[in-house]
């Protein structure tokens, strides 16, 4: 059990993070609430890629050693509910804006979440990360790493848009 | 400055980088061995002491084969990326093989002890997972090195290297002949060309078909098919892709994969050959841009109907909602042009959205490959399920009008009749008011036969001269006579000049087709603002509320959707398609898609002894018909291509191909018709998303076989020395005594080459609610603003030429689209006088 909620941790924490998540979602939905029809598919194939890229990758990284245990329930929620609906949202809403506007933006909501999932379920803790000892240097680092989502999803978008592979659209390249 | 030949040896830049990618793997696994080995002298670095794996005899010396085998290869391969290709070939399969037997140690090894690593621990599966991990990110970045270095050599669009290799390996096999023209490469190059030029669904299919022909030989534990020395390769096909199907030794289903991926590698091949111009003076074709009287002919008939036509493309739509206070019409063929005129004499606002592009005639060019690529749907590689039927429409603004021969016929009577008998179909068409419609339609598009018209077709010259002989045989069997029909064909073509391009576009405006004729004409009538065409834009849903369609979602080719509302839609996206629409908006469950049939036909070709040049290539396309007692159940028309197309449809292997095909200019050909049972069905299935599934009944079959022995007896009455159908397994029939072994020779579909230009039903019309998608107005059932007018609503097969009938349909719904929009007359409301209520 400690494998999928995590040590001490019940489903009412996962309840107090989903609401959490919720929440976010709100307010990054706030300046688009609606998904405009040629957003759509870009937007679901982003949710699919970035929760199967992001569930795989945070077990995968943590059997390299680059990553600590996700508890298997924490996972699922952080990259499906998370990296896919909320930040595929926020990519929707933001990603005519400058790159480096993104990057922060990205890594600072990316960061925040990660500390109330710290908070609440203990999760994203190691004392010391990259040489760095302290115990915020982990939750940093792995919050600048998803300051790249912008980055890589309009690579990804621009490159399958040129065909439109998936029906995906890209307006700046068509 | 560098000599041509010079340039040809230099490796292009992605070559490059794939040289300087081994060299640097050699350094990986040269410095990999070395790491096993400086334990065994006493060199171990101190930061490599906490493995102790490095110092396991047994470790150590698997690995350093493993590396110094990778790093020998990777040596020779990148002292010549091309001389030693396959030596980078065969390090990424090893490589892939060792991340695949990685993955399955890992998930399934049970001895999963535990080594010490420096004073952690490191079980040997987690170890494993570190070194598939590197393993598959090398080889991922050498695949995509390897692939982009080929591509950029050959200039690759479509291809891969591999399906690259083996089309000219099939090539090398398959076009076999004394003095072959250009090199297999260029072949290859060729077809790569055209399956880059258009987008399609079934393009896939190409790829796997030549997948399939590279790999099957491994099955048999021999070489893949382009490893093979050229002469193994053709006994290879010859016993297993060949023999195999043509003597039924292969099971079923492996007989039908194995024939579908074999006819696919052999038309690809023919295609790439012979649509060279390289090639053309060799089989005795003479493209018209060079026939000696071309110029003359050009001169003498000096008609040209092209009408300029205003299209929106993608980037004049501005907004991704569009508000169309009118008709919204899906597709810009017969049915929809006829509409689109007709709302327009009413003043009502049409808007035409068309998947296909606009390509104005002036652009038509005599380049095949080129024109079937930008004019048909799918490239014209649209097959059934099972691989053996292939289903041809245009898709270009303009529709199957673009492309068609412009042969028009009437609907027969008896069709007519049994579309409205009560007890079966049931149509309840008002007839009298069908023929009005019907004599309309030859008016509006300017039907005549096409000798018997001042000014036309009237000089001998400019008529098919394989059509002659057809006329000629038909005459010397005495089949000209009643009940029998033998003429020049009516169709809507003026003052033509025999090109022979019908089926590529005519360039000179000599058919009257929608695209020059119907739809500029609309244009004008109601101004381009109140008659829009946007091309490139394919429909992919309707939306509805209730019974009512509130707007349409079309696609363009970026990707990019719209939104279009309007007050009336009307689809005429053509059978199949038409039917693929109303399944993906789910509207006629059940019922849309059923009922599919066709004038499924099959060529006979004659051949003509020496010396009798007759150049069929020269002349309108279909130029003669013959329609026997209508009890026969088929049609007969003459029907010549340019030698791209011919060469797809000629009968033969090897050498034998080669042969006929240097028999072009002696040869005629006709076309067998036969209205099909409506036991067809398409439905969104499959890979492609788009099925076709079809079978022919017994009864077709057989009428089609009895079709094709008279076709080859009427050729034969007419000097012709052997004539040959277009079986799987060549046949050539020299007397009337060998043609009766024909029935025998050709046991089923599966034997012959099937195909269709006309594709009919899907969304018949009948007032049974059971089985009708439309009713009597060719209303949707069920919709208020929705009607369909194509060919699709046939209730089944006309069993002639099916553009009068589309036509007709779509000029009878004319009243009904108006009124529904809220103009027009109103008033057409009489149906058949003995009309009874719908049934529920
Ligand atoms: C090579 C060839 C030769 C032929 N010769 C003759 C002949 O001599 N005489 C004769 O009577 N008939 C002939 N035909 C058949 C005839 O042309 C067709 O029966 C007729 O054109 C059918 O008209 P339609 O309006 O139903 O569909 P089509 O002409 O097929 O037009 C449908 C149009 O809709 C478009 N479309 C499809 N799906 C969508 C979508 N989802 N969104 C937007 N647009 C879409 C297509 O691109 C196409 O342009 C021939 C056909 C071919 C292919
Ligand atoms: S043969 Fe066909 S393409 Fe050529 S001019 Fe006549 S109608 Fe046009």
């Amino acid at each position: 059990m400690n494998d999928i909620l995590g040590a001490n941790n019940s489903l009412l924490d996962y309840a107090l993070v989903v609401l959490l998540y919720g929440l976010m979602f709100l307010l990054i939905r706030y300046p688009r609430p609606h998904l405009e029809l040629n957003y759509r598919t870009n937007y679901f194939f982003l949710v699919i890629l970035w929760a199967f890229l992001m569930f795989t990758g945070n077990y995968l990284f943590y059997r390299l050693g680059v990553m600590t245990f996700l508890p298997w329930l924490n996972n699922l929620l952080h990259s499906c509910v998370w990296v896919g609906l909320c930040l595929g949202w926020l990519y929707y809403c933001a990603h005519e804006r400058p790159l480096w506007e993104q990057f922060i933006l990205f890594a600072f909501t990316s960061f925040l979440v990660k500390m109330a999932e710290h908070a609440v379920l203990g999760s994203w803790a190691r004392d010391s990360y990259l040489g760095i000892r302290n115990p915020y240097a982990y939750l940093v680092v792995m919050s600048i790493v998803d300051g790249f989502y912008p980055i890589i999803s309009q690579w990804i978008i621009q490159a399958l848009g040129r065909k439109s592979t998936f029906g995906i659209y890209a307006p700046r390249l068509a | 400055m560098l000599m041509a030949s010079q340039k040809h040896f230099l490796l292009t830049a992605q070559e490059r980088n794939l040289k300087s990618y081994l060299r640097l793997l050699f350094f990986i696994y040269v410095g990999g061995v070395l790491v096993y080995l400086l334990p065994a002298i006493g060199l171990l670095p101190a930061f490599l002491k906490p493995y102790p794996f490095l110092i396991d005899p047994a470790f150590a010396n698997n690995s350093v084969i493993k590396m110094g085998l990778f790093a020998a290869l990777c040596f020779v391969a990148a002292g010549d990326v091309r001389r030693f290709l396959v030596t980078v070939e065969a390090i990424m399969v090893v490589m892939c093989l060792a991340v695949v037997s990685g993955v399955i140690l890992i998930l399934t090894a049970k001895n999963n002890y535990v080594m010490q690593v420096g004073n952690s621990t490191l079980s040997i599966k987690t170890m494993l997972l570190y070194s598939s991990l590197f393993d598959a990110v090398l080889n991922g970045i050498l695949i995509v090195l390897y692939n982009k270095a080929q591509k950029a050599r050959y200039g690759l669009q479509f291809f891969t290297p591999m399906q690259f290799r083996t089309l000219q390996a099939l090539s090398d096999v398959l076009i076999e002949g004394d003095e072959e023209l250009i090199t297999d490469r260029e072949v290859a190059l060729n077809v790569d060309r055209y399956m880059s030029s258009f987008l399609g669904k079934t393009k896939w299919v190409s790829k796997l078909s030549l997948v399939g022909i590279e790999l099957y030989p491994l099955f048999f534990l021999k070489p893949a098919t382009s490893y093979m020395r050229p002469e193994d390769r053709k006994a290879f096909l010859e016993r297993h892709f060949y023999q195999d199907v043509a003597l039924r030794m292969a099971p079923p289903v492996l007989r039908m994969l194995v024939q579908a991926m074999i006819r696919m590698g052999k038309q690809l091949c023919f295609m790439g050959y012979y649509n060279d111009p390289r090639v053309h003076a060799s089989i005795g074709y003479e493209p018209f841009s060079q026939r000696a009287d071309s110029k003359k002919r050009l001169e003498d008939l000096p008609y040209q109907n092209n009408q300029p036509l205003q299209v929106l493309a993608e980037k004049d739509v501005e907004t991704d909602t569009l508000d169309w206070d009118g008709v919204v019409i899906v597709g810009t063929g017969p049915g929809a042009s006829v509409m689109a005129k007709g709302l327009a004499e009413q003043n009502v606002p049409v808007l035409l959205i068309e998947r296909g592009e606009h390509t104005d005639p002036s652009q038509f060019n005599e380049d095949e490959i080129d024109m079937v690529s930008r004019l048909y749907a799918d490239g014209a590689l649209q097959l059934a399920a099972d691989f053996r039927f292939q289903v041809i429409q245009g898709s270009a603004v303009g529709g199957s009008s673009v492309v068609n021969n412009a042969v028009c016929f009437d609907t027969p009577d008896s069709v007519l009749d049994r579309w409205n008998d009560r007890g079966g179909i049931d149509a309840g068409l008002d007839l009298l008011r069908y023929k009005q419609c019907n004599q309309h339609v030859n008016e509006m598009i300017g039907v005549s036969r096409i000798d018997n018209t001042p000014n036309t077709m009237s000089r001998e010259e400019y008529l098919n001269p394989g059509g002659k002989k057809f006329i000629e045989g038909i005459h010397n069997l005495g089949l000209d006579a009643a009940p029998n029909v033998a003429n020049s064909v009516s169709a809507n073509i003026r003052q033509c000049v025999g090109c022979g391009y019908c089926n590529i576009g005519c360039r000179w405006g000599k058919k009257l087709s929608m695209l020059s004729n119907i739809l500029p004409q609309a244009q004008k009538l109601a101004g381009a603002d109140k008659f829009r065409i946007i091309a490139g834009c394919e429909v992919i849903r309707l939306k509805a509320r209730g019974g009512k369609i509130t707007s349409l979602i079309g696609r363009f080719r970026n990707g990019r959707k719209i939104d279009v509302r309007g007050k009336t839609f009307v689809v005429a996206a053509g059978a199949v398609s038409s039917s693929i629409l109303l399944q993906r908006s789910g509207i006629a469950a059940g019922r849309a898609g059923k009922r599919l049939s066709f004038n499924v036909g099959s060529p006979m070709t004659a051949v003509f002894p020496k010396g009798q040049i007759i150049n069929s290539y020269k002349g309108l396309q279909i130029s003669h018909y013959l329609q026997v007692d209508p009890s026969r159940g088929f049609i007969f028309e003459t029907w010549f291509n340019p030698p791209m197309f011919q060469s797809t449809i000629m009968p033969g292997w090897w050498e034998d191909h080669w042969k006929n095909m240097h028999r072009y200019n002696r040869m005629a050909c006709t076309g067998v018709l036969v209205g099909s049972d409506s036991n067809a069905e398409v439905r969104i299935a499959g890979l492609t998303a788009r099925e076709v599934r079809y079978q022919p009944t017994q009864k077709d079959f057989d009428t089609l076989l009895d079709g094709l022995q008279l076709a080859g007896e009427i050729y034969l009455a007419a000097g012709a020395e052997a004539v040959m159908p277009n079986t799987f397994r060549y046949h050539e029939y020299a007397t009337g005594e060998d043609l009766k072994r024909m029935k025998y020779d050709i046991k089923d579909n599966s034997d012959i080459t099937l195909g269709t230009g006309h594709p009919q039903g899907g969304n018949i019309l009948s007032r049974d609610k059971s089985i009708g998608v439309v009713d009597e107005q060719l209303k949707v059932y069920g919709y208020e603003n929705l009607f369909i007018a194509d060919a699709s609503v046939f209730p089944t097969a006309v069993g002639v030429n099916p553009q009068i009938t589309v036509m007709t349909f779509a000029d009878y719904a004319v009243p009904f689209v108006a009124e529904n929009a809220g103009a027009g007359a109103g008033g057409v409301k009489v149906i058949t006088p003995e009309r009874e209520p719908v049934k529920d």
